[in-house]
């Protein structure tokens, strides 16, 4: 089960303003978020400017998966539909095959119900992802999960069509 | 009086942009509450600001106020800025506010007087208030009248001269998201963090110096802390999973969060002072949204524990929690209302809508909009201000807590979103 892998890693970035964190100090987390390699600045209107605008921000991927990265859900669903184990079946293979790859699979929600709710079901569709993954016979340490919740629409606009295309889980690299 | 507060304003406000990128449009309300006749001042040609317009709009948005238009006042109320009772009263205004703002070295002193128009009030001087204020604070001075006519007529302090924070939304820029505060109607607005990753929820301190809020600049949730004038950050949490729903106690002691990492979202706080972090509630399905009772002794959060999403609060000094939403098929983000026993919910309905649940239970609907969120209440509890969409972009919008009056505050630029009502900083 997915969750008790996620517990053990609890101490890899903790509270930094935290005196310390006693045990569990195993940094090797699903997450490596020391902040270090964020690019971080002061613009002339007196705003912090955080990250690199000139980076991509588009998927990250092997060729052969190029059209296979995006699993979409039913609304207030984390349930993986029959037509997306396809796209499962061919990232799994392909992490079989290059133990040295990560896949982070980010989970998004459609804008309907609250942002703060909406980021405990990306997670949740996320972890669906990753579960199925893991079943599939990939190592849980090639796996990490965000969920960005309604963050990121990958179409803005504010009607079903949107909202269809929104609820997805994205595998990328 | 007024030039103390004003003196001390002026530390904390710099390179005022005079451009208010988010415009007032007024939507609904209907004519209860205080007339109200607000006679344009005697100002200055330079001023660049209608006091008076000012004052009108802050009380009009209060919902407890129904500002009188001129032209409804018969001929003669106003003789050189001074009001004729006698005349004025035909109009049926409870009251009229007059004023001036008039030059002195390198400022304004702004003087105004509120007279009585029926009854025994009639004639009478009901208060009568006088301060300086540089030119660039003239806008917070008129604030500063609207919060003593407020105050005058409904005992409770005013809440025009607070800050609000939200994120802007700008597609295809270089740093798409702007974590921005402004004066509460959207003016002096100033970007706090602009960054290539979302932001989510900022939440205030109590003193109004720093904001909390979600940063996915990593391409992780984490939380935040930020001191506004000093621009200095602090990383609250990062944890593996989610870091999400920061909410700063009243008291300033704790900042209560949504953390993932021991499996389900359940919630926690941190306790500034100790330097610990304390976990709140330990249960295999969703808690989320923590927020704050106003006497800091409780928190109410969103869970799925009885199925749908419902409002339950814990209870610190017994350790309990007990549900508090039973109406509505899912209620979410709720938000306690200071002065009252109320909370705003976002409850589903026909989509989702702001609503208030008194002690008994009963859900007052207080929006026929259908994609609302993020309510956060104006500290003296009389104004909802939250997001929603509106002419297919998603934007900020005030509603009366009373839901009496609705305005949107539609912005020039991109989509807005997770507004944070700051606090009162004076008493």
């Amino acid at each position: 089960m997915l969750k008790n892998f996620l517990f053990a890693f609890v101490c890899g970035a903790a509270l930094i303003a935290l005196p310390g964190c006693s045990s569990d100090s195993d940094n090797s987390g699903l997450v490596s978020d020391d902040g270090t390699d964020i690019q971080e600045g002061l613009d002339s209107d007196g705003a912090v400017t955080v990250g690199n605008p000139g980076a991509s921000d588009g998927w990250h991927g092997p060729a052969e998966l190029q059209d296979q990265h995006t699993v979409y859900f039913n609304y207030d669903s984390d349930t993986i539909q029959d037509q997306y184990v396809g796209v499962l079946q061919a990232n799994a293979k392909y992490l079989r095959s290059n133990p040295d790859a990560r896949v982070v699979v980010e989970g998004h929600t459609d804008e309907r119900g609250t942002p703060e709710y909406n980021i405990a079901l990306g997670e949740r569709r996320a972890r669906s992802v990753a579960r199925y993954l893991q079943n599939l016979g990939v190592d849980l340490n090639q796996i990490s999960v965000v969920s960005y919740g309604e963050e990121k629409p990958v179409n803005p606009g504010h009607d079903e069509s949107a909202w269809s295309q929104n609820r997805r889980a994205v595998l990328n690299y | 009086m007024i030039k103390r507060i004003l003196a001390g304003l002026a530390l904390a406000v710099f390179a005022v942009n005079a451009h208010a990128a988010l415009q007032i449009e007024i939507t609904g309300g209907i004519n209860e509450g205080h007339r109200i006749a607000v006679i344009p001042f005697t100002q200055a040609q330079g001023l660049g600001t209608d006091v008076a317009k000012v004052v009108s709009d802050d009380l009009t948005r209060s919902g407890k106020f129904s500002p009188i238009p001129m032209q409804q006042l018969p001929q003669g109320s106003v003789t050189n800025g001074e009001i004729n009772a006698d005349v004025a009263a035909q109009s049926g205004a409870e009251a009229a506010v007059t004023g001036k703002a008039v030059p002195v070295n390198g400022g304004y002193n702004v003087e105004f007087k509120v007279v009585g128009l029926q009854g025994a009030n009639k004639g009478k001087v009901l208060a009568h208030y006088a301060g300086n204020a540089p030119k660039n604070l003239i806008r917070q001075a008129a604030h500063r009248v609207s919060d003593r006519v407020y105050e005058l007529f409904t005992g409770q302090k005013g809440a025009f001269r607070t800050r609000i924070a939200y994120v802007v939304t700008r597609h295809g820029q270089g740093y798409p998201y702007v974590l921005m505060t402004a004066d509460y109607d959207g003016y002096n607005e100033r970007p706090v963090l602009k960054s290539t990753q979302p932001i989510m929820t900022p939440t205030w301190s109590p003193d109004g110096t720093r904001l909390a809020y979600v940063s996915f600049e990593a391409r992780q949730p984490a939380i935040f802390v930020q001191d506004i004038l000093s621009h200095k950050r602090t990383k609250l949490a990062s944890f593996p999973g989610l870091n999400s729903s920061p909410a700063w106690s009243p008291d300033g002691s704790k900042i209560a969060m949504t953390l993932s990492k021991d499996g389900q979202p359940d919630i926690y706080y941190y306790d500034l002072a100790a330097g610990v972090l304390k976990r709140v509630t330990e249960n295999r399905s969703i808690d989320t949204e923590p927020t704050w009772s106003a006497d800091s002794r409780s928190l109410f959060f969103t869970s799925e524990r009885g199925g749908r999403a419902q409002i339950y609060k814990y209870d610190f000094a017994t350790g309990s929690t007990t549900r508090v939403t039973y109406q509505g098929e899912m209620n979410l983000s709720a938000r306690a209302i200071p002065g009252s026993t109320s909370l705003v919910v976002v409850t589903r309905q026909k989509g989702y809508r702001v609503a208030r649940v008194d002690a008994d239970g009963s859900i007052y609907m207080l929006t026929t909009s259908t994609l609302d969120e993020s309510p956060s209440v104006a500290p003296n509890g009389s104004m909802v201000i939250y997001s929603t969409v509106y002419q297919g972009r998603k934007g900020l919008a005030l509603v009366s807590a009373d839901g009496r009056f609705k305005a949107y505050l539609p912005s020039s630029a991109g989509e807005v979103s997770s507004p944070a009502w700051g606090p009162l900083l004076e008493k």
